[in-house]
């Protein structure tokens, strides 16, 4: 079985600063992948480089078994949900959705989706008019839009209430039965330990360990 | 083509979203500049905005309507071809990266076109020749200032603009620019069409490196 994502001594550097400093890791299962660290410590920056986003330095990075920057510039069928790439200030949760709808090559029904991540269709707020919570949502349903078998989501937790965050626990654990890959960061230690089956402690720019009990490896 | 004309209505708003507080600023002082020339009644003539620096009687002066009107896209576009390509490409992600610069260049063009367009219905021109010169060089130089936008600050990029543009009023001579000046003549020589050789291998070879670039 070939990898889902694979990520051979990537290093990365910010103009002095190591950002990524010689990480490998391989995800061949379908599963929740938690990464958590502190900030700045390159999670968002591993999950940009997998997307093919950053080019590495050196090293090199294959998600479904195509090498990025060379078979591919971005990963194929994978859905992310990240702040910097934020959807369209001044339309509408649905308006957002119907742009990358059209620009998909199939329809999806629009509705269904913003009602599934706790959103409302009618709702004519601009995106810039939301709540942090409700970007964080929106966000989730442009990720999962296009239904990819991989989704990343970088600190998708930030903003979100105690409903919301229940909310969101049953959504990852629902895309996982589904037999997706999902790599989530966090810094909510008892939300990865609740989902993840296996989480990277990042620092440093660094994966310092792998682990399946989020405590454990912090107390390191 | 329903997806090509949706990505281009999308890339337009972003890039407009951007650009129209600087393109209202400079419309009016290009407005300005150019009707300084007009007499009541009568619309200036291309070649008189585009006369380029002058002297009369042993005293230059600056030619604020020409410098205006050649640095005028650029300061319009600044940083939002940049923006386009590598902050508002990875949302849309599933389009191939040929089709989407392609759409982004026709973006570029259409900001950049409407402008020129604009010049060309506020003066009356008596040299179709040199029309057809000006809207060919001031688009090629567009081109090439977005295309070094992505490799390059954009700050820099305009500084270089700006540079290149004083140089052309104080240097007598400069290929491909002396162009847009009527006062300089309006026959191509074979410095000119370098320079547009060498302005075309910038845009391919930042074309190329964009696969290079981090998308952030």
């Amino acid at each position: 079985m070939s990898s889902i994502v694979k990520i051979e001594h990537v290093t990365k550097k910010m103009k002095s600063l190591v950002a990524l400093d010689d990480i490998s890791l391989e995800i061949s299962e379908p599963g929740i992948y938690g990464f958590v660290g502190p900030n700045g410590s390159g999670k968002s920056l591993i999950f940009k480089t997998i997307l093919g986003f950053l080019k590495p330095d050196s090293g090199q990075v294959f998600v479904h078994g195509k090498k990025l920057r060379k078979d591919i510039l971005f990963a194929e069928d994978t859905g992310y949900s990240m702040v910097e790439y934020a959807a369209l200030a001044d339309k509408t949760g649905k308006q957002n959705l119907e742009l990358m709808d059209i620009l998909a090559s199939e329809k999806h029904d629009l509705d269904k989706l913003l009602r599934y991540v706790g959103l409302d269709p009618n709702n004519q707020r601009t995106y810039k008019e939301y709540s942090l919570g409700m970007k964080q949502r929106l966000l989730l349903a442009m990720a999962m839009l296009s239904d990819p078998s991989l989704l990343i989501f970088d600190e998708p937790t930030n903003a979100l209430d105690e409903d919301g965050q229940e909310f969101l626990k049953r959504l990852v654990l629902e895309q996982r039965k589904r037999g997706k890959t999902l790599l989530i960061s966090s810094h909510d230690k008892t939300f990865i330990n609740d989902v993840a089956d296996k989480i990277y402690y990042v620092s440093e720019g660094r994966i310092k360990k792998e682990a399946v009990n989020c405590d454990e490896k912090i107390d390191e | 083509m329903k997806v090509f004309g949706k990505l281009f209505s999308r890339n337009m708003k972003l890039m407009l979203g951007n650009v129209w507080r600087r393109e209202l600023i400079m419309l009016v002082l290009c407005a300005i500049a150019v009707f300084q020339y007009s007499k009541i009644g009568q619309r200036p003539l291309l070649s008189d905005v585009m006369q380029g620096i002058s002297d009369f009687r042993g005293n230059p002066y600056f030619p604020m309507s020409w410098f205006l009107i050649v640095i005028f896209n650029q300061v319009v576009i600044g940083d939002s071809f940049r923006k386009l390509i590598l902050h508002d490409y990875p949302l849309v992600a599933s389009i191939s990266l040929g089709k989407y610069l392609f759409c982004s260049v026709l973006n570029l063009f259409s900001v950049g076109g409407a402008n020129v367009l604009l010049l060309l219905v506020m003066t009356r021109h008596h040299s179709l020749h040199f029309a057809w010169t000006a809207v060919f060089c001031l688009l090629l130089f567009l081109a090439c200032f977005a295309f070094l936008t992505l490799i390059f600050s954009p700050v820099i990029c305009e500084g270089l603009v700006v540079v290149i543009a004083v140089l052309t009023i104080f240097a007598d001579g400069m290929p491909f620019f002396d162009r847009l000046m009527f006062v300089r003549g309006t026959a191509i020589l074979p410095g000119d069409v370098l320079a547009a050789l060498l302005m075309l291998i910038i845009i391919a070879w930042c074309g190329f490196r964009i696969k290079q670039l981090d998308f952030i």
